[in-house]
């Protein structure tokens, strides 16, 4: 009786609001399912690898748990960094997304560089990681500039003027980093290479964050995989910022929460690009028309004309004094 | 009733319709959870039940109970914003 109920109720439903109760039950049943599985599995874990003692029963599911944060999660980045990268290639999105793409080889290559001069020669790792990571920033910014070439493609007034921008704002925080740095008592390699991916990561999200809240504004939607390049290297960014505002305060104990927050943080990201990144979908289209273009000329023509009217003005004025 | 009015009883209809579908889900895994813990402390024939000598089984089910209610605060509640500004 009650289960011919629900289903005329889910019925009547489904033909008022086109709302299909029964199947979207099943997929929020196994979503908070897989929710509860994993907050069991956390608490299992976080007991687990704290525990003091280790003993035959706690042994090896310890053991393997252990060896899964250290090893499994770094090398599993390591596999889908190449699966975004061999995805790429075979959905024809490296032509699209050049930048992203050699960003993520830059990244994977780095990865296995580090670990052989790490096993090959461990004095010049220092020097290694810190000239890696500082080609890693400068390369991070080319996926901004990708980001807002392939989001504003249809808009190329409005990309022109957000590319001086970008290019304006970037060599600033460059500038400023590196003279803050040289204002030390002593210039420190470490220090200004700090400095400068510390300027140029906050650049870098605030220019992805005025760029969502533009396409918010004008209600222009992202294809699938801009919005992955997007969620992806915006979270990672976020991440970075997060990290480098407290690195050169924080204790001991916070550095290896974050090392391994950082590898499980970064595991998540790269599955969302390769979920989003599996093979290319169009460029969606807004439902009505954007103002954007036309706000643009109509800015442009506003700043040409004050311009205008300056240059006249500074010309009157230099007859006047002649 | 006016096009704009019927719209917006479309939309909150959706809106219940999702915040429901929610409730139901987190009551029905809930409802599990207790029942799992229930089983294993039948079977144990205790109260403090502990895996390995070390993980209490209600820490684990506490783990499970907090994941999935800040999944229904923080899906559930976006799902049901998406679904009342989502066209009809």
């Amino acid at each position: 009786m009650s289960f011919s109920v629900l289903r005329v109720t889910g019925q009547f439903c489904t033909r008022l609001t086109r709302f299909d109760l029964p199947k979207r039950l099943i997929s929020i049943f196994f979503f908070y399912l897989i929710l509860a599985v994993c907050g069991a599995s956390l608490v299992f874990y976080w007991y687990l690898s704290s525990a003091p003692v280790l003993y035959p029963p706690v042994f090896i599911p310890q053991l393997i748990l252990n060896f899964m944060s250290a090893q499994l999660l770094w090398w599993g980045c390591i596999v889908l960094e190449a699966v975004l990268l061999v995805r790429g290639l075979r959905g024809k999105l490296l032509s699209r997304y050049p930048a992203f793409y050699a960003y993520i080889l830059f990244v994977w290559l780095q990865a296995l560089v580090r670990f052989f001069v790490f096993h090959a020669s461990p004095r010049l790792y220092s020097s290694t990681y810190w000239f890696t990571e500082l080609l890693g920033v400068v390369i991070g910014c080319g996926v901004v500039f990708e980001v807002y070439r392939v989001g504003l493609s249809a808009y190329p007034g409005t990309a022109r003027m957000a590319r001086t921008l970008l290019c304006f704002v970037f060599l600033l925080a460059l500038t400023e980093a590196i003279v803050d740095s040289s204002n030390e008592m002593q210039w420190r390699l470490i220090v200004s290479i700090l400095e400068i991916e510390r300027a140029l990561r906050t650049v870098q999200a605030l220019a992805l964050g005025a760029l969502v809240a533009l396409f918010r504004f004008y209600s222009i939607p992202f294809g699938r995989n801009l919005r992955g390049i997007l969620l992806g290297y915006g979270l990672f960014i976020g991440e970075s910022i997060i990290w480098l505002a407290f690195a050169s305060w924080s204790g001991e104990k916070f550095s290896d929460f974050w090392v391994t927050f950082h590898q499980t943080f970064y595991f998540g990201v790269l599955s969302l690009c390769v979920t989003h990144l599996w093979s290319h979908q169009p460029q969606e289209q807004p439902e009505t028309q954007v103002m954007l273009e036309r706000d643009y000329k109509r800015l442009a023509k506003g700043a040409k004309t004050g311009i205008r009217n300056f240059r006249h003005l500074l010309s009157g004025h230099r007859s006047f004094t002649i | 009733m006016d096009r704009k009015s019927k719209s917006t009883i479309k939309r909150l209809l959706r809106t219940l319709l999702e915040l429901s579908a929610h409730t139901i889900a987190l009551l029905v895994v809930l409802g599990l959870i207790r029942l799992i813990q229930w089983a294993i402390e039948s079977y144990w024939g205790s109260q403090d039940v502990k895996f390995f000598d070390r993980i209490p089984l209600r820490y684990i089910v506490d783990g499970a109970d907090l994941m999935t209610l800040m999944g229904f605060l923080s899906v559930g509640v976006y799902n049901a914003i998406q679904a009342y500004r989502g066209r009809d």
